[in-house]
């Protein structure tokens, strides 16, 4: 049994023209010590996929299918009891660490509210815990960081912190959407690796949603690639990164500059913007962008099945091997 | 001469509650008309700064910037002269420098107003032109800036700055905070722009990648200095300074390999307080005393490459940071500390 089991996830949202539905039917499965890396353009869905476990959805959505967390139904939960499991067995970290982290407030007032609400430590215990959470996230001079407030960090440090209130708790499982989108590839490459060290060292189970396939590539063991809503391809990093076979992976992979390409030989966009949540082509959401587009892509929806080591979402399956 | 030449600006902050903060520490870049430069750094090294002493935005404490051969004035009140209108800034986030309740046409429009270089009765018909110059529908230009994705609205932005007949724009991190697919149009887009109307293109981006694959030219900066600038393909292929090893070691590859990029120790100092000597040698892996103590100039190598690192003397065949180590160890190892300073363990430790 997987730490965590998504199967038939459907968001909507509400909107002034009716509802959205923002996520259509997303299965997948993350095991403790494993990265599992959502990836997709923005609105693809990736991000509210994620926030529905955590039960922190806009007012007005809906939210169907079955989560299973550590062996328990999470949506069958209140969101009152959601929200409790949400602050100490799974936690998230976002993109702008300064969105998490309460600016008026010491690094170590955050760090130790945490453990006293959720793990009832008392305030020395709790500092203690602090202090072993600094070390484990690489944040210099323990004792010092506690008593400073995060604008006197640097935006990598914040995300270090802000990643140490989220594993206050010790948690099994971590999301991280786009932790390093905002900070510099030398940064970046630092977090990466402390997220790699984490999920060995801690067997934390980690879901990374960015859209920067590299990210995704230096620590995902298995990935999901979202396009409207919906998983289009999803499978071992190696399979669906060297080896694309959705049309749409292929093109994301393609956009991107390499070594090999020559300075004067153009990069390949995709053509058109991805579609709004309100007006998702019929079919195949992705056929108005497609260079393989045959006549049913644009009438039935494609089902994610098993093909060469992957799933995908795709019949007219164009980069075949066989 | 130089469509665009920064010659060693050093740009002073004032701190607030007293001190000056030395933003830009002496920092020399030349852009020719049809050219590609990138600058590439950290955040806090001084890149946007030079971008705004390059276009007349700050004062420069000292250097000169020189556009098609004139001293740039800062601006005043008065506005500026007609001539440095050839000299154009384009913004990282377009939704801040358009206005929200205008048409695009008539922000275009304006451009063409203010400069008065097409008649009134050709106006329409130049904008139009300007939105399918950079890749838009002329209806483009009915429509109000929320209509657009936020590629589409940085192209509108440029098309803005090309209403002047620039000779040479500066891009302060254009495509950052666009996916990857909108980022690539763009990316061929000014490529497109600079060989087709032989402008100047001087492209800040922290974006790596990008920058290899547009830019003809690459400068590296490191706090408020020029540590490294040279041909793009020729850097790339073999970093001489080695901060600009670890910016390029740092970049992930998304090839599905599993590479771990390796991360760079400690972090950019305050500029206020910058290190003594080289102002890379507490993060450097092949620090040894000299560095700690003299601060190495800009040298011009074989090959038209230049570098300022204490590894690379004048004149000497590009040869990378670690080989230039183990050559100069081995006659002299015993005045070779290396490293004066273990740099702090704050980043994940190279496995």
């Amino acid at each position: 049994m997987s730490l965590l089991e998504v199967d038939g996830l459907r968001v909507r949202l509400p909107s002034p023209a009716g509802p959205v539905t923002v996520v259509d039917g997303v299965d997948y499965r993350v095991d403790r010590g494993e990265v599992f890396g959502v990836a997709g353009e923005s609105g693809s869905g990736k991000t509210m996929s994620m926030l529905a476990l955590l039960a922190v959805l806009p007012e007005g959505a809906a939210v169907e299918g079955s989560v299973r967390f550590d062996g328990r139904d999470l949506l069958g939960l209140s969101a009152t009891r959601r929200r409790e499991l949400a602050g100490r067995d799974l936690a998230m970290v976002f993109q702008d660490p300064m969105t998490s982290l309460h600016p008026m407030l010491t690094v170590g007032r955050q760090l130790t509210e945490h453990v006293q609400l959720h793990l009832g430590f008392d305030r020395r215990a709790a500092e203690r815990r602090a202090l072993e959470l600094l070390e484990q996230v690489r944040i210099p001079d323990g004792p010092e960081a506690l008593r400073a407030y995060p604008h006197q960090f640097s935006g990598g440090m914040r995300q270090r912190i802000a990643i140490a209130i989220a594993l206050a708790c010790r948690p099994k499982l971590l999301i991280a959407d786009e932790p390093t989108t905002a900070l510099d590839v030398t940064v970046q490459a630092g977090i990466l690796r402390l997220l790699d060290r984490l999920r060995r060292e801690h067997d934390l189970a980690v879901i990374l949603i960015t859209h920067d396939l590299g990210v995704m590539s230096a620590i995902a063991d298995r990935v999901s690639i979202f396009y409207a809503g919906r998983v289009v391809e999803s499978g071992p990093r190696e399979d669906v990164l060297r080896r694309p076979r959705h049309p749409y992976t292929r093109a994301l992979l393609d956009a991107l500059p390499h070594p090999e390409l020559r300075r004067d030989q153009p990069l390949v966009a995709i053509a058109g913007s991805p579609p709004n949540p309100g007006s998702i082509p019929p079919g195949c959401a992705f056929h108005p962008r497609c260079a393989f587009a045959k006549g049913p892509c644009r009438v039935d929806v494609p089902e994610l099945v098993p093909a060469d080591g992957r799933l995908l979402a795709c019949p007219v399956d164009p980069f075949a091997t066989a | 001469m130089s469509a665009l030449d920064l010659r060693d600006v050093v740009v002073d902050y004032e701190r607030r509650g007293g001190g000056r903060v030395r933003a830009v520490a002496g920092a020399s870049i030349n852009v020719e008309r049809g050219q590609i430069v990138g600058l590439v750094g950290e955040s806090g090294c001084g890149k946007s700064t030079l971008a705004k002493a390059a276009v007349g935005l700050v004062r420069p404490t000292s250097g000169s910037v020189l556009f098609e051969g004139r001293e740039i004035a800062p601006l005043g009140r008065r506005g500026r002269s007609r001539d440095l209108a050839r000299l154009q800034l384009v913004f990282q986030n377009p939704y801040a420098s358009l206005n929200p309740r205008r048409k695009v046409g008539s922000q275009l429009a304006d451009a063409l107003d203010t400069l008065d270089l097409v008649p009134a009765a050709g106006r329409e018909a130049r904008v139009r032109e300007l939105c399918e110059l950079v890749g838009l529908p002329a209806a483009a230009a009915d429509r109000f800036p929320h209509e657009f994705s936020g590629g589409q609205r940085q192209r509108i932005a440029i098309a803005r700055t090309l209403a002047a007949d620039p000779h040479v724009i500066v891009l302060d991190e254009p495509l950052a905070s666009l996916d990857a697919s909108a980022q690539a149009q763009l990316a061929n887009l000014l490529v497109e722009l600079s060989r087709g109307l032989g402008l100047g293109l001087l492209l800040i981006s922290h974006d790596l990648a990008i920058v290899r694959h547009v830019a003809d030219d690459v400068s590296v900066m490191y706090l408020g200095r020029m540590v490294e600038t040279g041909q793009t393909a020729r850097l790339w292929e073999l970093p001489l300074h080695p901060y600009s090893e670890s910016l390029i070691n740092a970049i992930p590859h998304p090839d599905g390999s599993g590479f771990l990029p390796d991360s760079l120790p400690g972090e950019v100092p305050d500029p206020a307080e910058p290190p003594s000597g080289c102002r890379f040698h507490p993060r450097c892996p092949y620090a040894f005393a000299r560095c700690g103590a003299e601060e190495p100039p800009l040298v011009t190598l074989a090959g038209s490459r230049s570098a300022a690192c204490w590894l690379q003397p004048e004149g000497a065949a590009p040869a990378s940071p670690a080989e230039r180590a183990d050559l100069s160890s081995l006659p002299t190892s015993n005045s070779f500390v290396r490293p004066t300073i273990r740099p702090s363990p704050t980043e994940e430790q190279q496995q």
